[in-house]
């Protein structure tokens, strides 16, 4: 009937020994419930242990092998608790290092993906201003129009307003090619005006031609004339010597006319050869292709049309993006606000450092019962007043600062 | 090119066909010269209908007919142009100078 406490005691402690040499051999923490069932184990332990002594004080004392028996139980007893002593001085140590490695680290790494989420956040939002900047500059070639861009951004695009943009250019060059087709057709009209002209210096001069022809017939009725006068002076003889000289001087004067006739038809026929080349001349610059004009108007007004379909994709993606930068602001923003578990996940490795010291101060406390037993209900006493105070503690240490917390996002129950 | 007179009273044609450029210029002239000598000529119709190429001094010579229409009072019109004649027309804005169809 004695015994059977005691043998009980001792398969809890083997077993309880078997637990801690296997965690031991883990090389991994305790964590809080692992340490809370060995406490559990332990107190049962306890009790069950002194239940034992307050019913052999009321026995009288008897057969001196029950002492014997008493002795070593209480021997390998405190063999026991030196042993646990150090098993759970070595985890508690062991345990509060990892927690504030793990507070380090959190702090650490908390603190960076802040740092690289509000960065994310900032790049993305510039991106999209860099964006916005390019497309309305690419819109409108006028930057002033753009809201985002800052005071001396502005400034800098009034000083390039002589920016020539797409569109620009296009509207340009359209504008000169009018003005290149009006020129050419106007030039092409003044050659046609200078052909009229030549055609009736043309019919002048074969008007001239004709006069020319009278001219020379004159002349040769004159030298004919003065032939027939030569003729009648010789019949007249002596008395008409003087005759014969001006019929003489008349027949040379009809000579000098037709030589002058074909000098005059000599340079006709060089002004008419000189208006035939200002005619070739006047084909040559006047008359012009008007394919190119056709060619080139065609390719401008493709141009704007492409120009126009660019432009009109530039606006869908933009707004795109000013979709896709709300998101990612958004979210980086939830991020953030999630990283706030910090304080919380501080607080909580906090207290179960605390948990660690009231176990390690009540092994402690256990301990050093072991080491001063001198009187025997003395030390009962002490026991019971240590596993009293342990089961306060451990009792106080359940109570949790931090339960059940909710972080700000709202979607997101972190403990 | 070939010009062909056509009179019908106060409705005067002018039909042309084949290239109107430059070396067609005394034809073009003499045909509308000949047209517009008529006193009863009130309107004038240049049909484009055989024509399949224009250059710049056929726009030039336009531009003088105009000039000698409006000096003798008589209507202007270019009609039935097609295709590339048509469009080179109109890159040459005659479209707001002349009535053309």
């Amino acid at each position: 009937m004695q015994k059977k406490p005691i043998v009980i005691g001792l398969l809890i402690s083997a077993a309880m020994m078997s637990a801690l040499i296997l965690l031991a051999g883990d090389n991994a923490p305790l964590n809080a419930p692992q340490i809370s069932v060995l406490a559990a184990g332990f107190i049962a332990w306890m009790t069950l242990l002194i239940s034992t002594f307050p019913k052999r004080d009321k026995r009288e004392w008897k057969p001196r092998a029950i002492d014997t028996e008493i002795s070593s139980l209480a021997d390998s007893f405190d063999g026991l608790l030196r042993i646990l002593h150090e098993e759970f001085s070595g985890q508690i140590s062991d345990t509060q290092t990892e927690l504030s490695q793990l507070r380090e680290l959190l702090d650490d790494a908390i603190l960076k993906l802040i740092n690289s989420f509000t960065g994310l956040e900032a790049t993305t939002r510039r991106q999209h201003d860099l964006v916005l900047q390019l497309t309305q500059r690419g819109q409108h070639g006028q930057p002033e129009e753009n809201n985002v861009s800052d005071g001396a951004e502005t400034e800098m695009s009034e000083a390039n307003s002589g920016n020539v943009t797409l569109e620009k250019f296009l509207s340009d060059t359209s504008q000169t090619l009018t003005l290149f087709v009006d020129n050419t057709i106007q030039g092409s009209k003044l050659g046609m005006e200078l052909v009229m002209k030549m055609d009736e210096i043309a019919r002048e001069m074969s008007k001239i031609n004709d006069i020319l022809n009278e001219v020379e017939g004159i002349a040769s009725q004159t030298n004919l004339l003065a032939l027939n006068a030569a003729i009648e002076a010789a019949r007249a003889g002596e008395a008409g010597r003087g005759f014969a000289v001006v019929a003489d001087e008349v027949r040379k004067l009809s000579l000098r006319s037709s030589e002058f006739s074909t000098e005059i038809r000599t340079h006709m026929a060089d002004v008419n050869h000189s208006v035939g080349q200002a005619e070739d001349l006047i084909k040559k610059m006047s008359s012009k292709d008007m394919n190119f004009a056709l060619q080139s108007k065609q390719n401008v007004e493709g141009m704007i049309v492409h120009i126009q379909e660019i432009n009109q994709s530039m606006v869908e993606a933009t707004e795109e993006l000013a979709v896709s930068t709300q998101d990612v602001e958004y979210n980086v923003h939830t991020a953030i606000t999630t990283l706030q578990f910090q304080d919380l996940a501080t607080q909580l490795v906090g207290h179960a450092g605390r948990r660690m010291d009231i176990i390690k101060s009540i092994i402690e406390g256990i301990a050093n019962i072991e080491q001063s037993h001198q009187v025997e209900n003395d030390r009962l006493a002490r026991l019971r007043g240590a596993i009293q105070e342990m089961t306060d503690l451990i009792e106080k240490s359940r109570h949790n600062p931090v339960k059940q917390v909710n972080v700000d996002a709202g979607d997101i129950e972190l403990f | 090119m070939q010009v062909t007179q056509r009179l019908n009273n106060e409705n005067a044609t002018l039909s042309l066909t084949g290239r109107f450029d430059f070396n067609s210029h005394r034809e073009f002239r003499e045909g509308y010269e000949a047209l517009l000598q008529k006193p009863s000529v009130q309107n004038l119709e240049i049909d484009m209908a055989g024509v399949d190429y224009l250059d710049s001094s056929a726009l030039g010579m336009l531009l003088l007919l105009k000039d000698r229409v409006t000096a003798r009072n008589v209507k202007l019109s270019i009609t039935k142009t097609s295709g590339s004649v048509r469009q080179i027309l109109e890159i040459a804005n005659f479209d707001k100078l002349f009535t053309i169809s």
